[in-house]
């Protein structure tokens, strides 16, 4: 028995030493490969959040920047998008940041106030960043530009159009609104007001969340940066939140928010527009893949093929023509990067700037991304993309407007944008009669004085 | 008890069984699907065409062997550190006399109450200074230090081994690490087992140390290889699934194997009377 156990004893001891060493073994052998640097070239770390089918654009897009040039040599890494913002300030602590950094939170103002991001102009030469301030799309400079200073580049703009179920429309001899009071029409033709039944369908019912993209549409403006001053206050904007809240009137609180709740269980990310439980909704070019992918299940299911459109956003009398609301993923250079000049070379490969259109091209084509100036959609291979997707097309005409704006780029922004977006749920879902001016009043200077803290803090 | 009893004692274990594997099913299920068929029919259980293939892309997407070597070194490395710190400190509060001993331990108790975000900074800020920042170490070194809970439970377990066992070993001439090692330590195979799988289970769940301490992806685990699945514009559900379902398989079938120790372990370490 003894020995027995001695034997098990010594056969356990030698069991683990040769997991350990395998192990040790492995950790060598399995080593990435594209982790090593080739000779004389200056690696440029790049952190991204991109995942899913999307890391492989991104992979290639380094791929390719490293085979165009001999100085610099791109390292792609895939960081988890939620905690981006942590892991890159722990980073920084830890005195090992990455040169380069694309993130899809509004952090340029916050960043760049605080001194953990470069600008650009630290970066480029006077000259080129003059050239891409003209290069750029007005909305996508506006992404990236505080106190007169771009602080990085977006790779991509996210743009808002109001997705049409054209089939369902067909069904009540509607066509796509071209008006706020076609837009109306739609919603009280499929979903009349007072319906003693519970509504099983709407026309369009406005989100909360899409007061920044119908602000503008009514010509107004959240922020005036000429004096640093939040401007809620204006006729336009109260306009904007009054015919959101029309919708609040025209169903009541209840039913607008037991509609929304319905939208939650619909199954993974299913689009709503899908179900027919509305015939239009805003969102963004990314749901054109989306689009496609249904008509061809529909298609492989034999059931009838259902259109759709993507057109602007309707405008009230006086409103502004293709104004709506922009977001977008920005590159940005952290203070401290070893090698800023490496990551400026690479920005300026991926976005096409500098005579590298047609690689930015095929990069958006790649990603159905779009692209940040007009000069990478006028590349002959966008142009076939466009052709063969006709929907992108109205998001790529969206991006060049002069009226796509982005949540202000100040300190205290995000802060600024759940108030905003608060503030409309509030109009909309308030079991009394709202008093909009005072609620906008309150709001106003709630947020100013945020914003004025943000831009003292050092 | 009459059958009846039994019965219904079954058909309840049965029914709560199904509810809680219900998302353990739809993982693997998904895992088995297309993409266009998780889209259009993602509650259906069986899927409609079996995509094996799904598991060879999820492993081929990622740097699947160098992630799960990573993991393992992690896992196999802080069990070791737990074991032998927490045992050592557990032998001390359960075993030896000393002045502030039972103070001692309600503040060690008392940690457990701080949240983990609290220590986070000045955790990162000393493993920097030590220079263990994007390294393994970062991770499989702390573990050396104790952590409450396993001491607690390993105190507890040692508490049940009789005082004459020491005392006799005592008089054999046994000196305190002789009765630790060679006495208290045999006969606690149970509650090591126990704590060993705990600690195995967080390493390989571990997604916040990773995100905290790594920055190179030669040295990610797999857990961090499932984020890159996930995409705020096209996410890869299929392989996701099929990913999380080969990291989930190794701590189930690791509990399947020990779970008679396991339970013997918790039974007897006073978590469960």
């Amino acid at each position: 028995m003894n020995t027995y156990s001695s034997i098990r004893g010594m056969l356990v001891i030698a069991s683990l030493f040769v997991l350990a060493i395998g192990l040790l073994v492995s950790q060598q052998l399995l080593t990435a490969s594209d982790t090593q640097v080739p000779d004389e070239r200056e690696e440029v770390v790049f952190w991204h959040f991109w995942g899913g089918a999307d890391r492989a654009i991104v992979e290639d897009v380094a791929r390719r920047f490293n085979e165009s040039q001999n100085d610099y040599f791109v390292r792609p890494i895939a960081m988890p998008g939620n905690n981006l913002d942590l892991k890159f300030f722990l980073s920084v602590t830890g005195g090992d940041p990455p040169d380069l950094l694309n993130i899809d939170d509004p952090v340029i103002a916050d960043w760049g106030h605080r001194g953990a991001i470069l600008a650009l102009d630290e970066v480029a030469t006077p000259d080129e960043v003059e050239r891409l301030e003209a290069w750029l799309f007005p909305a996508a400079r506006r992404l990236v530009t505080y106190q007169d200073r771009l602080y990085g580049v977006p790779n991509g703009l996210d743009i808002r159009a109001l997705y049409v179920n054209k089939t369902m429309l067909a069904r009540y001899g509607l066509s796509p609104p071209k008006t706020i009071a076609d837009l109306d029409h739609i919603a009280e033709t499929i979903a009349p007001p007072g319906q003693p039944a519970a509504f099983q369908h709407h026309g369009y019912l406005p989100d909360s969340r899409r007061i920044w993209a119908w602000g503008p549409v009514f010509g107004g403006q959240f922020y005036d940066s000429s004096d640093d001053h939040v401007t809620l206050t204006t006729p336009e904007i109260e306009a904007a939140l009054k015919w959101m809240v029309s919708y609040r009137d025209r169903y009541g609180p209840s039913e607008i928010a037991r509609f929304r709740h319905g939208d939650q269980s619909l199954p993974g990310k299913t689009f709503p527009l899908f179900a027919e439980r509305y015939a239009i909704v805003m969102d963004g070019q990314w749901r054109v893949r989306d689009i496609r992918a249904f008509q061809k299940s529909q298609a492989d299911r034999r059931e009838e093929v259902a259109q759709f459109d993507a057109i602007p956003l309707p405008m009230p009398p006086g409103g502004k023509p293709n104004a709506g609301w922009v977001n977008g993923n920005n590159f940005v250079i952290p203070q401290g990067a070893n090698a800023s000049r490496g990551a400026w070379e690479f920005i300026k490969f991926w976005c096409g700037f500098d005579g590298q259109e047609a690689s930015a091209a095929h990069t958006c084509v790649a990603g159905g991304w779009i692209p940040v100036s007009q000069h990478v959609v006028d590349e002959p291979s966008f142009q076939e993309f466009l052709a063969e997707e006709p929907l992108f097309r109205t998001f790529i005409e969206l991006a060049g407007s002069e009226n796509q704006y982005p949540v202000p780029v100040i300190p205290g922004a995000p802060y600024f944008n759940n108030e905003i977006k608060n503030l409309a749920e509030s109009a909309m879902s308030s079991s009394t009669e709202p008093d909009l001016p005072q609620m906008l009043k309150e709001a106003e200077t709630r947020i100013q004085s945020h914003i004025d803290r943000a831009r003292n803090e050092q | 008890m009459t059958w009846l009893q039994k019965s219904t004692i079954y058909v309840l274990l049965i029914f709560f069984a199904a509810i809680y594997s219900l998302p353990l099913l739809v993982m693997l299920s998904g895992s088995l699907k297309s993409p266009t068929e998780i889209q259009a029919n993602p509650n259906q259980l069986i899927p409609q065409s079996w995509q094996w293939e799904n598991y060879v892309a999820a492993i081929g997407a990622m740097p699947f062997w160098q992630y799960l070597s990573n993991t393992l070194v992690l896992c196999l490395g802080s069990v070791a550190g737990t074991l032998l710190s927490c045992s050592m400190a557990a032998y001390a509060f359960a075993k030896l006399k000393w002045w502030g001993r039972d103070k001692l331990f309600a503040v060690l108790i008392g940690t457990m109450l701080l949240p983990w975000h609290v220590t986070m900074i000045p955790r990162f800020l000393l493993l920097r200074e030590i220079g263990l920042y994007n390294t393994l170490g970062a991770l499989i070194v702390p573990t050396f230090l104790g952590d409450a809970f396993s001491i607690f439970l390993l105190r507890q377990f040692f508490r049940t081994i009789p005082e004459e066992i020491s005392e006799a070993a005592r008089i054999d001439g046994l000196s305190e690490w002789g009765i630790y090692w060679r006495i208290i330590l045999p006969m606690s195979v149970p509650a090591l087992a126990t704590v060993g799988l705990f600690q195995f289970v967080a390493a390989w769940n571990d997604f916040s140390g990773p995100l905290l301490f790594l920055s190179n992806k030669d040295k990610f685990p797999l857990a961090y290889g499932l984020e890159q699945f996930v995409s705020s514009y096209a996410d890869q559900t299929h392989l996701l699934l099929a990913a999380a379902t080969l990291f989930t398989l190794p701590i189930a079938v690791l509990f399947f194997f020990a779970q008679k120790t396991f339970l013997k372990g918790i039974a007897t370490t006073g978590l469960k009377d």
